[in-house]
């Protein structure tokens, strides 16, 4: 009984919340400051791309595995994605400690994405992040119109059909 | 812990006011975690009389233009295994409203916040820790110019569903040299200053523990292309407190980090040094109980289940650690490289306890002896070791693999505050490799060795997963202690997980056997106790 009550619960839930599984979103940027990697105030309002192209944003730890794989797997892709769509990556870190390793480590992987530092989670939470990896697009016009939680190996292909929609 | 029904009116009226100037946005996030046990004698899983137990936060924000507020609704029912129990009943224990426009940003209500590295004070939320260090009261932030910052704050911190005795007041400057002197502006370098002064009042009825406890922070950071450095002083006064044992030795704390990049390299190396700087709101907190302040851990951070199974945990009493790391890429089409490049990465960790010279006779009735320790003294006592090897390779466009190397050796009674365990020394093994069967299919095997003559023995460990991108994913791990020495313990761990994910939410089923063990995040760690059930996590955010 009591499992079926579990179940019951479950299901309830799932069925609320696949009201909240929505495509497209159309959201105002939360503007703060956070940090470069060397230390100067970066204000979330200039994560911007040139000439009204698409920004992505990620969010990731050096704890965080699956973060890792996907800015690893967009990282060979990136030169292609730039070329393709004018697209601008930024890797924000909520690593709490050693944010001086965090440069070190997205060097050593070779990443080229624009590192960014978030250490006490704050722009994290204001955008609604709940755990690592979570990304967001911004288009042209400066509104979050894409996120999406967790990774697959693949789903930086989901990644580059959205942002071929918003480069045009 | 608070009213519900205030704060839902005080949120509502704030919303209305909002909506009232035309269109705002309304956004938030939902986290619901729930638990079915069963009984399971042989992992030492107990009966659990609610049979299901269930923890879910939900949380709203207005916003419009430079004014948002929010809130965050918590419900228990009752809190998960593991975390602790005075999380209990629903209640709305956080929620603010914050308005920033040119020079200033305040926040009334509840709010996080760290100066520097958060030796000094750092408030925050970690729920898979079940920690939740916010404060409330009020914060204001003033920025005259860019490079220049004033931060300056009050209240009392979170402590479960209540508020923690103690009352904070802090102030923060900083100020970015290369930002506000001419004569800098030009240089290559950037040269970043900062200082602290936190108070913590809390009514003592013993005139011989005092009220009131300052602490103050310097700090120093210089970055000039791929190098960087980091440098961070903070003393405490006389705070006796059950941590300490209530010794009247003042704190303090040292941090010095060195790092340098460039593309495919990455070097760091850091020292830090912690005498009593346990800094709680209330002075009879321990363990999970919140701390004003925040203590890094500098030591590598393990991402798998055996090189995790005997964590480090900061020890804010005392320890001097060292940690050195270097990573390197072999560019693609290089001899070491091959075609896809090879990443490489050695990491050293040493902690040890700092010098304490005790004073004869000077022991209260906690057992807590005074001493006298030097600024920059190491002690002899090893507390954490561990030696890293890491190599990532892609081998074709289907093909990569990993494999690490963990030696670590580490002393049980120190970190999990026990006797007759000493130092456990392991060496763990992880081989992992992933192939694509399809661009949106993969599969992922990995194994890990744990070999110890010491504790439970040896463990292996191994996990399929399969995924389907962009939503499924599909898992079976096995946690196996063949090398228990009684052979009746050579038990299996069998865990079974799914999981569903589309843009912002996602949902993940586990179903088996969870093995009793520490789980940490930044050197902070909660006590996992033994399950056998099904587990349910639903997360989205809107």
């Amino acid at each position: 009984m009591k499992k079926f009550k579990f179940l019951s619960l479950i299901a309830i839930a799932v069925a609320l919340l696949s009201f909240t599984i929505v495509g497209e979103l159309n959201k105002d940027v939360p503007s703060m400051d956070i940090k470069t990697l060397d230390g100067s105030t970066f204000n979330t309002s200039q994560l911007k791309s040139k000439y009204g192209k698409p920004v992505f944003v990620s969010f990731w730890a050096q704890w965080c595995t699956n973060c890792i794989k996907e800015l690893n797997a967009i990282s060979e892709v990136y030169p292609d994605w730039e070329e393709e769509t004018g697209v601008k990556i930024y890797a924000i870190s909520i690593d709490s400690r050693n944010q001086e390793q965090v440069g070190p480590f997205a060097a050593k992987k070779g990443w080229e994405y624009e590192v960014l530092l978030d250490s006490n989670s704050d722009f994290f939470r204001a955008v609604g992040g709940t755990n690592p990896p979570y990304s967001f697009i911004i288009d042209g016009n400066g509104k979050i119109v894409w996120a999406h939680t967790g990774y697959h190996e693949g789903d930086e292909d989901v990644v580059k059909s959205v942002l071929d929609k918003y480069s045009k | 812990m608070r009213n519900t029904i205030q704060s839902l009116i005080f949120f509502l009226i704030t919303a209305s006011f909002i909506n009232a100037q035309d269109q705002g946005q309304v956004s938030g996030n939902v986290q619901w975690d729930a638990q079915y046990y069963q009984e399971d004698t042989l992992i030492g899983a107990p009966i659990v009389p609610e049979g299901i137990r269930s923890t879910m936060r939900a949380k709203l924000v207005f916003q419009k233009g430079n004014f948002d507020a929010g809130l965050r609704f918590e419900s228990y029912q009752k809190v998960i295994q593991g975390f602790d129990s005075r999380f209990d009943g629903n209640a709305i224990p956080y929620r603010y409203a914050h308005y920033n426009k040119d020079q200033f940003d305040i926040t009334i209500g509840s709010f996080y916040e760290q100066f520097g590295s958060g030796i000094i004070l750092r408030s925050y939320y970690e729920p898979t820790l079940g920690y939740d260090s916010f404060l409330d009261g009020a914060r204001v932030k003033f920025s005259p110019k860019k490079g220049i910052e004033f931060k300056g704050l009050l209240g009392k911190q979170r402590f479960y569903m209540d508020f923690a005795p103690g009352t904070i007041r802090a102030f923060d400057a900083e100020i970015d040299l290369k930002e506000n002197i001419k004569l800098m502006k030009e240089w290559k370098s950037r040269i970043i200053l900062g200082g602290s002064v936190v108070n913590k009042y809390q009514e003592s009825a013993d005139t011989m523990i005092p009220g009131n406890v300052y602490s103050q922070a310097l700090r120093l950071k210089v970055s000039r292309g791929g190098f960087l450095l980091n440098a961070e002083h903070v003393r405490k006064g006389q705070d006796p407190n059950f941590d300490n044992t209530f010794v009247y030795h003042k704190g303090n704390a040292s941090v010095l980090n060195l790092s340098y990049y460039q593309k495919g390299l990455g070097v760091f190396l850091g020292a830090k040094r912690v005498d009593n700087m346990s800094f709680r709101s209330g002075r009879s907190m321990f363990g999970l109980d919140p701390m004003i302040n925040f203590h890094p851990a500098l030591t590598k951070q393990h991402l798998y289940a055996l090189t995790n199974f005997f964590p480090y945990a900061t020890q804010p009493n005392g320890e001097f650690a060292i940690n050195g790391e270097i990573g390197y890429k072999f560019k693609r089409k290089s001899k070491l490289g091959g075609k896809y490049g090879t990443k490489v990465n050695l990491n050293v960790s040493i902690v040890n306890s700092i010098d304490k010279e005790y004073t004869e006779g000077a022991i209260n009735s906690f057992g807590g002896q005074e001493y006298e320790s030097s600024l920059f003294g190491m002690g002899d006592s090893v507390y954490f070791r561990d030696y890293n090897i890491e190599i990532n390779k892609k081998f074709t466009k289907k093909w990569k693999g990993k494999l690490l190397y963990s030696h670590q050796d580490y002393n049980m009674d120190v970190v999990q505050g026990l006797s007759g365990y000493g130092i456990i020394n392991q060496d763990i093994v992880v081989l992992e490799g992933t192939y694509k069967i399809k661009p949106k299919q993969a599969i992922m095997l990995q194994l890990q060795n744990l070999s110890t003559q010491q504790e439970d023995g040896s463990w292996g460990f191994g996990m399929i997963e399969y995924t389907l991108a962009p939503h499924w994913f599909f898992a079976v791990v096995d946690q196996w202690n063949y090398g228990n020495p009684d052979v009746n313990k050579q038990l299996h761990f069998l865990l079974g997980s799914f999981g569903y994910s589309k843009n912002t939410t996602r949902m993940q089923f586990n179903i088996g056997r969870q093995r009793q063990g520490i789980t940490c995040v930044g050197g902070v760690c909660r006590f996992v106790p033994a399950s056998n059930g099904v587990s349910f996590t639903l997360s989205s955010t809107f």
